[in-house]
């Protein structure tokens, strides 16, 4: 006989139900009685009648099987890949709520029964993406502790995006307030900088000015100068971000980026300052 | 040369309140004036006067002719004349202590590249000819202040205005200082001096007095 164990959120997400007889009463399952509920796919009709009562070894140890239902015809679920394995030559051995407490006696029976119950299938609804399926374990592990786990057969940055996801929905105020802080250091050390630099490089624009050079010319002479700056450490950015991990076309766009737009907000506040240096020179 | 009449000039003290100086001023400066001293107690509007005869203040109602040609009162145009016409020496001399003498002078050129003969010329006129690469922060008071000129002539401009040129000299080095402007102004250019210095007065070829609200009276030294 082919026989497969499940618990009961198997048989209501299958929504398998009984032609005759009823349901496992799943709250009464003792394994601890020797007596097992169990019930039988559709081709056992006429064979085994409800009530009756199956001798059997279940994972080595003597047990008494009782028919409490008989399956619909052609009831079926998803096992080891195929979609619809059809249940009717199966014997169903509902598990227990829990396991029984391990006795020195029933160590290899619980071992096995343990081992059995833990491994299983995650099933989800076809219709339910990928992404979500992948919530729904972040969820689960996060609930039961099984924080660490792997996914076989599903895109490897798939996980790890979801993985990056849970943790910074998890450490959000953690990582906002070291971003805040990352950020407020970096603007202020580039205004200081930018300060030391402008302060350096006024005087000389405030000459200039003063000669009669135009503010066009000196903005000129200023951004020449600021061409230079940012290209130095544009240039050194490029090698370095072959030392990033995972180096990809977009880490070198993104940091190219980051240092164009840091450059033209310094741009532009160096511009402000230049201008506003300028006509005071004028006042 | 240049004719600068001012309606109104309003200037804020330290304290906030607006102050009218200046008031219906009109300034003839001609082709045969060597030298204007503009005289005057603090804050009588000595500087402010300079700076507008400079283009560096432009606030102001007025109007400012130059060479029969009216020009605009704006930063810009005015910064344009001001390249092309006017060498200015300030009261702090303005240059860069860290670069050398041959380029503060290059400074004040309308294209730097093509002026370092005329900057090696401006520099000889003031004597400091084998100080060209000299920095500026090892040379004194008086030595500072010749670059400074050095670098308002290498343009050879119509007109020069000096901002208390010998404030913050000894007499000897004041008398040198006074001697170089001379032959400046043997050379043709025309140079305006805001002072209280009673020397550079009686070098001057006209004295402006200034009172505290308006121009008061022009007269020969």
């Amino acid at each position: 006989m082919k026989s497969l164990q499940l618990n009961q959120a198997t048989f209501d997400f299958y929504h398998l139900a009984v032609a005759s007889g009823a349901l496992p009463d799943w709250d009464a399952i003792d394994y601890q009685t020797g007596i097992i509920p169990v019930v039988l796919g559709h081709s056992y009709s006429g064979i085994y009648e409800v009530g009756d009562t199956i001798s059997a070894n279940f994972y080595f140890q003597p047990f008494r099987l009782q028919v409490v239902g008989v399956l619909e015809p052609n009831s079926s679920m998803y096992y080891k890949g195929d979609m619809n394995t059809f249940l009717d030559d199966y014997i169903l051995l509902p598990y227990p709520p829990s396991l029984d407490p391990t006795t020195k006696d029933n160590l290899f029976f619980q071992g096995i029964l343990s081992f059995a119950m833990i491994g299983g299938d995650i099933a989800a609804p076809h219709t339910l993406p990928s992404r979500d399926v992948l919530n729904v374990l972040a969820e689960i592990g996060s609930r039961t502790g099984f924080n660490e786990y792997i996914l076989l057969n599903l895109p490897d940055y798939l996980v790890q995006f979801e993985l990056m996801r849970n943790m910074i929905a998890e450490n959000g105020a953690l990582i906002l307030a070291l971003s805040v802080l990352v950020f407020t250091i970096a603007v202020l050390l580039l205004l200081a900088i930018g300060t030391a630099i402008l302060r350096r490089r006024i005087q000389r624009f405030r000459i200039l000015w003063i000669i009669g050079h135009s503010e066009q010319t000196i903005g000129k002479n200023h951004r020449n100068a600021q061409l230079i700056e940012l290209a130095i450490p544009l240039i050194c950015l490029i090698p370095a971000t072959a030392l990033f991990p995972h180096w990809n076309l977009s880490s070198l766009v993104g940091a190219v980026l980051t240092v164009m737009i840091g450059s033209l907000i310094y741009s532009a506040w160096c511009g402000t300052v230049l201008h506003r240096t300028l006509h005071r020179a004028t006042d | 040369m240049l004719q600068l009449t001012i309606n109104r000039k309003a200037i804020r003290e330290p304290n906030g309140e607006e102050r009218i100086i200046l008031e219906g001023l009109t300034l003839d400066i001609r082709n045969e004036d060597t030298s204007i001293a503009i005289a005057g107690r603090s804050g009588s509007g000595k500087t402010t006067l300079l700076r507008i005869l400079a283009g560096l203040d432009t606030r102001y109602d007025g109007s400012y002719v130059f060479e029969n040609n009216e020009i605009d009162l704006r930063a810009n145009t005015m910064a344009a004349h001001r390249l092309k016409n006017i060498g200015i020496v300030t009261q702090r001399y303005d240059l860069l202590n860290d670069r050398d003498v041959l380029h503060n002078v290059l400074l004040g050129a309308p294209t730097p590249r093509s002026y370092k003969a005329q900057a090696a010329a401006a520099l000889e006129q003031v004597g400091l000819g084998h100080y060209a690469k000299k920095k500026v922060s090892q040379l004194s008071g008086g030595e500072a202040q010749r670059v400074a000129i050095a670098r308002a002539l290498v343009k050879k401009p119509l007109l020069l205005l000096a901002d208390e040129p010998t404030g913050a000299l000894d007499e000897r080095t004041e008398d040198r200082v006074l001697q170089l402007f001379q032959e400046i102004e043997a050379q043709g250019t025309t140079v305006i001096y805001a002072t209280h210095s009673a020397r550079v007065m009686r070098a001057s070829g006209r004295i402006m007095h200034l009172t505290d609200r308006s121009f008061v009276s022009m007269q020969a030294p």
